[in-house]
């Protein structure tokens, strides 16, 4: 070993061993810290302060000076505490705060805004000479600090802030503070002025504290000690403030106070206090202001129905969004609103009830044939006339309903920010009061019955399918789409048959819209009666070719048929009376000519029958009353009971009961026949013997040689044309609609069986019902009866052992 | 000899692994992130994944692996790390030179694997071009200077029009920087604080120059007529080395070659003004003057905003003289430094100068500069203020331990780690220029345990003389207060290191005695130095090192010669030293 060792350097002075004198440099360094506290820290070398903090710490001292420092943080506080905070205290809050609720506004705020002032000066000085300390002692901080684990100076100081100043045990000035401020922020919310910056400065040092060194951010003084106070002070504020303006105001005043309030809330939490607290104060705000008074709100006389019925979409709105803010789902809006929309609809449906219309009717309808009005006698043309009052209600109730829907449709697009719920509860709404009204499908069918045979006059096309989308949503509405179906197959066959609709596009454009919603089964049928008059207008004119063709007759050439061959099942042949043989004797000309269709037709297809419905059809006649031209245009039968007229000498007459012979008419048609070519004044053909307004038995008829009208084409209307129906009819109608959904439900049973073999019962019904329900509400106690008339077919058998389950059988 | 410290050094690894990387490309090697399949680094993989820093170090340090080898997945270890998101594993890697680098396959693939922005930003700063080159820091210090505004000591105001639109744009930039770039400038500013170029020098053409002269990322691609302005530029400002680095702005490999020329340059331009303005421009104080007398106006050659002062004390010469010391501090001379704040880049100038103190006052237009005495010595300021300047600072050993006390105080951290570096390193010999007591202390009160390392190192090769040393004696029971709340078992770490480094010396001496002679004896004698664990630890890694410190040690030419006899002697010696150190520790009544 070639060391050359042996000597050992000594430590160094001067270095790490040095002792240092601490009292010394700790005397330099409070000297100075204190100047800082004087604010006179730009007269003072940072370099030396920190070099003498930094041979503290370097030289272990950094405990002590840690300590040290704190003790002259304290030391000052304790000063500023007595000497600048304590004189500005409201002197009421330390005693008790008796007096405090007393002074006048005016003291009450320049002494606040005082105090607060001092408060806001004294914070700011702590933070900045803080920040300067912070500096100075910077070497502590990262070395002696963060060693020992302990909170940086800085931190420490501020929580010494928070316990010798707004803590201070023996002048409660944090209190005075929360008092204060809170006291203010009232005085704005009864409408004073105050100083919002002084109040943000002092929200700001509460935000800046903590409770604790760990500087939680949950932890913030503003939200331990003073947010709690400020919502309780809030939510008693409001809620008397719910109290008198449900006492005071209207519901619309209620409604803008209390969006005033929520905006002066909302600034209120950005620039005085702090946006912490925003969603907390809205929450208080809300809950007294909106959740517990709205509905008491809405049920005030100028409230939600109010509102509702005067058209005032601003309130509405206003509604709308306060009660959006606590309650998603809007549901006591929700509630009344439909509340108040069934109660107009019920209105609506008591309205066009027959019973209860009725008595209005008259007033309101000009009776075509009032003349016959008042003649009870005629319990048909009574009827008549009560189905001719009914078209009117029914469309009337039409039109109500579609005018409810548009204002309700309107407050919705205007008010209620089309809102997806709403637009639910209203359509439930509308569907319940319509299907409470039965005669909703019939009404429905006849507005529409109505609008093709004249109302679509004129319009140009935009405007008739605006006509058809309206009918077509309360189309929507229906349950009973079936009953619906039937109503429609019924007038649109008087429509085909009688040549009444306006446009066939707009029937097309109809049918197709229904098609779109309820799909092709439910249409087919209407279709079929179009292919129908299609065909038959075909083959009317095959026929005619065929016929001028046939040299020799001359049949064809003197009388004009056009034959209308219908589909039974695709027609509502009962309601169109067309269930027995309607038919009559036809004079000679016209039986040759009937046969002659037969004959070619039947050549055509083979395998059909042909029944004519001598009910359905009409005539032209040519003619002359004293020597001037007429057209008649009249009904088959009445054609038949004129032509009779062709066989007796002119200015003789026939009986009733004869013309019953001669025409074989059943006789209630013959009566009303008799009634339009007698009775009604303006095609009074024939001359009755009496003249009174009835047919009986033993009247007797003859042409009515005077006649006249300045018209030369003359249409005698049947009486009882295409009304809204008649009670008894209504009977039936509702009668064959059970039958046909006996039938549908039959058909669903069996489907469903013949898929799934076994079922239970409770799956079965509900099945149906799922697959039903398109058409119509299938009723459970149907079911069940069609269930159990199955069985007893043997379609169905119940398992043994199982009860409620059911199985196929093939 | 090779410490451990140095290994883990982070620009020489880089270096070395820039070395590599170079040679594999000039001989053509596609192998730029070869497969590794060995179980070293396998474990380095997954320590990667688990985000396991400890085993990356120790992998990093001992295990001689190429980080930029790819598993049998094709994965690099980086990738591993910041896919799964350990930032400090990233961290580790990448000063370690591991290599993250865009527009190449790997180095997009780890950028876009990253698992957040944190990870990848910390990738995008040690891009390959940057962490290559060591004064990559202290450029990037320069670059900060334009956007640093915590404080305003920005002072001359150049004007630019823009060709583009009629606009005139201002760039407020540091008068001893632009003087130190360009000799135009050095020219130019000492008449004029506020400079407008012509009309034919188009602003973004001159935006390019200011980014160049601070050391900032030059635009890759300009449209041709802001090119032809740097052009012109760069013969009108005298710096024709812009033009070069712009025209090579296409090749990222020569890019990168320039770049690291021009930050070279630059290094040179700083310490060409430091060495002539700053030091060449230094006041000395003489007898009886004091620094309120020196006086130098606002507007100096030097472009100064600030004057620093540092004092030399007269070293008592009698050190038995205690008592006396204070007293006897006799000032020897002060010396006063023009200085730029800009420059002066640590937390503690930011602070003062930014500060509500006198320091960061305002002065008026006709106050003198304001002088600020610091407390070290003018040959530790000087270094100090090379290292501010330009970083092109050798650390003489004789200083190195005060300039870390003053880089401590002044937190500069790169500064400290570099003085720790020249004392633990350069200081082997006995002739350290100070105490290793001191140099122990500084370890604990700088937080720099290297240097703790190093001094027990330094004592147990020289045990021997130490062990009946009063200052040892004290130094141990210093040792044993650093642990707050001491319990009996509790280890001292400065004993403990002297136990293993003293294991150490002697095994290794009693290992090349084996090759000789089977001789159970020496083998019995190290094993009662096995039984701390700890020691046991560090004994393992540094086995791994053993075969190349071999041939360092100078013990073992002695060794050979001597042979059998001394073989028993160390042992003998061994257990003695060892014996005297629980002799030392009993009288301090300490258990350890």
């Amino acid at each position: 070993m070639n060391r050359t060792r042996g000597k050992i350097r000594p430590p160094r002075r001067g270095l790490a061993t040095d002792p240092v004198d601490f009292d010394e440099y700790w005397d330099t360094l409070a000297q100075s810290l204190r100047e800082i506290h004087a604010k006179n820290a730009s007269r003072l070398s940072f370099e030396e302060l920190y070099r003498n903090a930094y041979k503290l710490v370097l030289k272990k001292h950094g405990e002590k000076l840690y300590a040290n420092v704190k003790q002259l943080v304290v030391e000052h506080l304790k000063v500023v505490a007595v000497r600048d905070v304590r004189p500005l205290v409201p002197s009421a809050i330390v005693t008790g705060g008796a007096a405090f609720g007393t002074a006048s506004s005016v003291e009450k705020r320049i002494g606040g805004d005082k105090f607060l002032d001092r408060l806001k000066v004294v914070w700011e000085d702590h933070q900045l000479c803080m920040g300067m300390m912070k500096d100075v002692l910077m070497y502590m901080d990262r070395v002696f600090c963060a060693d020992h684990k302990i909170p940086s100076i800085y931190v420490t100081c501020m929580g010494l802030f928070r316990d010798h100043i707004l803590r201070n045990p023996q002048y409660n000035i944090g209190k005075a503070l929360n008092t204060v401020i809170l006291d203010q922020i009232k005085m704005e919310r009864e409408g004073d002025i105050i100083n919002h910056a002084t109040i943000r400065s002092c929200v700001y040092m509460l935000e800046a504290l903590y409770e604790n060194e760990d500087e939680n951010e949950n932890e913030k003084i503003y939200l331990t000690s003073f947010e709690g106070e400020f919502l309780a002070a809030s939510g008693e504020f409001y809620k008397q403030e719910g109290v008198r303006l449900l006492r005071e105001c209207d519901a619309a005043t209620y409604l803008r106070k209390t969006d005033k309030r929520l905006s002066e809330e909302y600034s209120r939490s950005h620039d005085t206090l702090s946006t912490l607290s925003e969603p907390k104060i809205r929450a208080v705000v809300e809950r007294e202001l909106i959740t517990n008074n709205i509905k008491e709100v809405m049920d005030m006389d100028t409230g939600l129905r109010f509102m509702l019925d005067n058209d005032r979409f601003e309130d509405l709105k206003l509604v709308y969004k306060l009660v959006a803010r606590v309650d998603p789902e809007k549901q006591a809006l929700k509630n009344m609103m439909c509340k108040r929309l069934v109660e107009l609809g019920r209105e609506i449906n008591k309205n066009a009830n027959p019973s209860t219309a009725l008595a209005v009717a008259p007033a309101a309808v000009p009776a075509e044939n009032g003349d016959s009005a008042k003649n009870s006698g005629a319990a048909a043309a009574n009827e008549d006339k009560a189905a001719n009052n009914l078209t009117v209600i029914a469309i009337r109730w039409v039109d109500e309903v579609i005018a409810l829907k548009d204002k309700y449709e309107k407050v919705w697009t205007r008010s209620f920010d089309e809102d997806k719920g709403i637009q639910a509860s209203m359509t439930g709404a509308f569907r319940e009061f319509i299907n409470l009204f039965q005669r909703s499908p019939e009404y429905m069918s006849l507005f529409i019955d109505d609008n093709l045979r004249k109302g679509l006059k004129g319009k140009s096309e935009a405007e008739v399918d605006a006509v058809l989308d309206k009918a077509i949503t309360l189309f929507r509405y229906i349950n009973d789409k079936d009953v619906f179906e039937r109503y429609y197959k019924k007038h649109l066959s008087r429509r085909l048959l009688m040549n009444r609709s306006v446009s066939q596009d707009a029937e097309k454009q109809m049918i197709g819209k229904l098609k779109m919603e309820v799909g092709v089964a439910f249409t087919n049928k209407l279709e079929g009666m179009f292919k129908d008059m299609n065909i038959s207008d075909e083959m009317t004119s095959e026929f005619k070719k065929m016929l001028q063709n046939k040299e020799g007759s001359d049949e064809g050439k003197k009388i004009d048929l056009t034959v209308n061959v219908l589909t039974s099942t695709f027609w509502p042949m009962t309601s169109m009376g067309a269930d027995g043989m309607q038919t009559c004797s036809f004079p000679k000309e016209l039986e040759a000519l009937k046969d002659s269709f037969t004959t070619y037709y039947l050549g055509r297809h083979s395998g059909r029958k042909l029944s004519w419905q001598a009910n359905m059809g009409n005539a032209d006649l040519k003619t002359s009353f004293k020597g001037v031209k007429k057209e008649l245009n009249v009904s088959t039968y009445a054609m038949v009971v004129l032509l009779a007229f062709n066989n007796i000498p002119a200015g003789e007459s026939i009986s009733f009961e004869d013309l019953t012979t001669i025409t074989s008419i059943p006789q209630a048609e013959l009566i009303r026949t008799l009634q339009s070519l007698a009775v009604v004044p303006k095609t009074r053909i024939l001359r009755k013997n009496p003249a009174t307004k009835d047919v009986r038995p033993t009247d007797t008829f003859a042409i009515n040689e005077l006649f006249t009208s300045k018209f030369t084409r003359i249409k005698v209307g049947m009486v009882s044309a295409n009304r809204a129906e008649t009670e008894k009819e209504r009977k039936d109608t509702s009668e064959k609609v059970d039958e046909t959904r006996a039938h549908q439900i039959e058909a669903a049973v069996v489907r469903i069986m013949k898929q799934r073999k076994v079922l239970s019962h409770a799956e079965l019904v509900s099945e149906v019902i799922s697959q039903l329900k398109g058409r119509f509400n299938p009723d459970v106690a149907m079911i069940k009866k069609r269930i159990e008339s199955l069985m007893e077919r043997e379609y169905l058998a119940r398992i043994d052992g199982e009860r409620h389950t059911y199985k196929y059988l093939a | 000899m090779v410490t451990i410290g140095e290994v883990a050094n982070p620009s020489k690894t880089a270096l070395i692994a820039q070395l590599a990387h170079e040679r594999a490309e000039e001989h053509g090697g596609p192998q730029e992130n070869p497969l590794d399949e060995s179980e070293t680094f396998q474990q380095l993989c997954e320590a990667c994944r688990r985000g396991d820093v400890k085993t990356v170090q120790s992998i990093i340090a001992f295990g001689n692996v190429n980080l930029n080898a790819v598993d049998a997945y094709d994965y690099l270890p980086l990738t591993l790390a910041s896919l799964c998101g350990h930032y400090e594993v990233a961290q580790l890697l990448l000063e370690s030179g591991a290599i993250c680098e865009r527009d190449t396959f790997q180095g997009e693939r780890i950028l876009y694997n990253a698992l957040n922005d944190r990870i990848r930003n910390l990738l995008l700063q040690y891009d390959y071009s940057k962490s290559l080159d060591p004064a990559q820091p202290w450029a990037a210090g320069i670059t900060s200077l334009l956007y640093r505004p915590e404080i305003d000591v920005m002072d001359v105001t150049i004007l630019a029009a823009s060709s583009s639109s009629a606009v005139i744009k201002e760039f407020k930039l540091h008068k001893f920087l632009l003087a130190a770039r360009s000799p135009y400038f050095q020219r130019k500013l000492q008449q004029q604080t506020k400079i407008r170029l012509a009309n034919s020098f188009d602003a973004r053409a001159f935006d390019i120059a200011v980014r160049y002269m601070y050391l900032g990322e030059v635009m890759e691609s300009a449209p041709q007529d802001v090119l032809l302005g740097v052009e012109k530029l760069s013969r009108h400002l005298e710096i024709p080395e812009m033009w070069e680095l712009v025209l090579v702005a296409g090749d990222p490999r020569v890019r990168r070659q320039k770049r690291s020329e021009s930050v070279k340059q630059a290094q040179d331009d700083f310490d060409g003004w430091f060495k002539k303005f700053v030091i060449g421009q230094k006041i000395e104080l003489g007898p009886g003057q004091k620094p309120e007398d020196v006086r130098v106006d606002k507007h100096n050659e030097m472009f100064a905003d600030i004057l620093l002062q540092a004092d030399e004390f007269e070293s008592p010469e009698n050190e038995e003289d205690e008592a006396n010391a204070d007293a006897s501090r006799i000032l020897k001379r002060s010396v006063i430094y023009p200085a730029h704040k800009a420059i002066l880049r640590s937390e503690f100038f930011t602070i003062m100068f930014s500060s509500p103190f006198r320091e960061g006052q305002k002065s008026r237009d006709d106050e003198p500069l304001q002088v600020i005495s610091l407390d070290m010595s003018p040959a530790v300021l000087e270094l100090v203020l090379a290292f501010f300047y330009s970083e092109k600072v050798e650390i003489p050993l004789d200083i190195a331990l005060d300039a870390l006390f003053a880089a401590d105080q002044l937190f500069i951290d790169r500064l400290k780690t570099r003085c720790a570096q020249v004392i633990s390193t350069a200081g082997h010999t006995d002739d350290l220029p100070y105490s290793i007591y001191d140099v122990i202390r500084a370890g604990w009160l700088t937080r720099i345990h290297r240097l703790e390392e190093f001094g027990a190192k330094y004592i147990a090769e020289r045990l021997e003389f130490f062990i009946d040393d009063k200052n040892f004696a004290d130094l141990i029971q210093e040792s044993a207060e650093r642990i707050e709340n001491r319990q009996e078992t509790d280890t001292i770490e400065l004993v403990d290191d002297i136990r293993h480094y003293l294991n150490e010396r002697f095994r290794m001496r009693m290992e090349d005695m084996q090759m000789y002679e089977e001789d159970a004896e020496g083998g019995e004698a190290w094993k009662g130095g096995d039984l701390n664990d700890n020691a046991k630890d560090k004994g393992n890694m540094n086995r791994e090192i053993n075969p190349e410190n071999r041939q360092d040690k100078p013990q073992l030419g002695e060794l050979a010669e001597e042979g059998k006899n001394l073989n028993t002697e160390a042992g003998l010696m061994y257990d003695s030293l060892l014996g005297q150190i629980d002799e030392l520790l009993n009288r301090l009544r300490l258990d350890a």
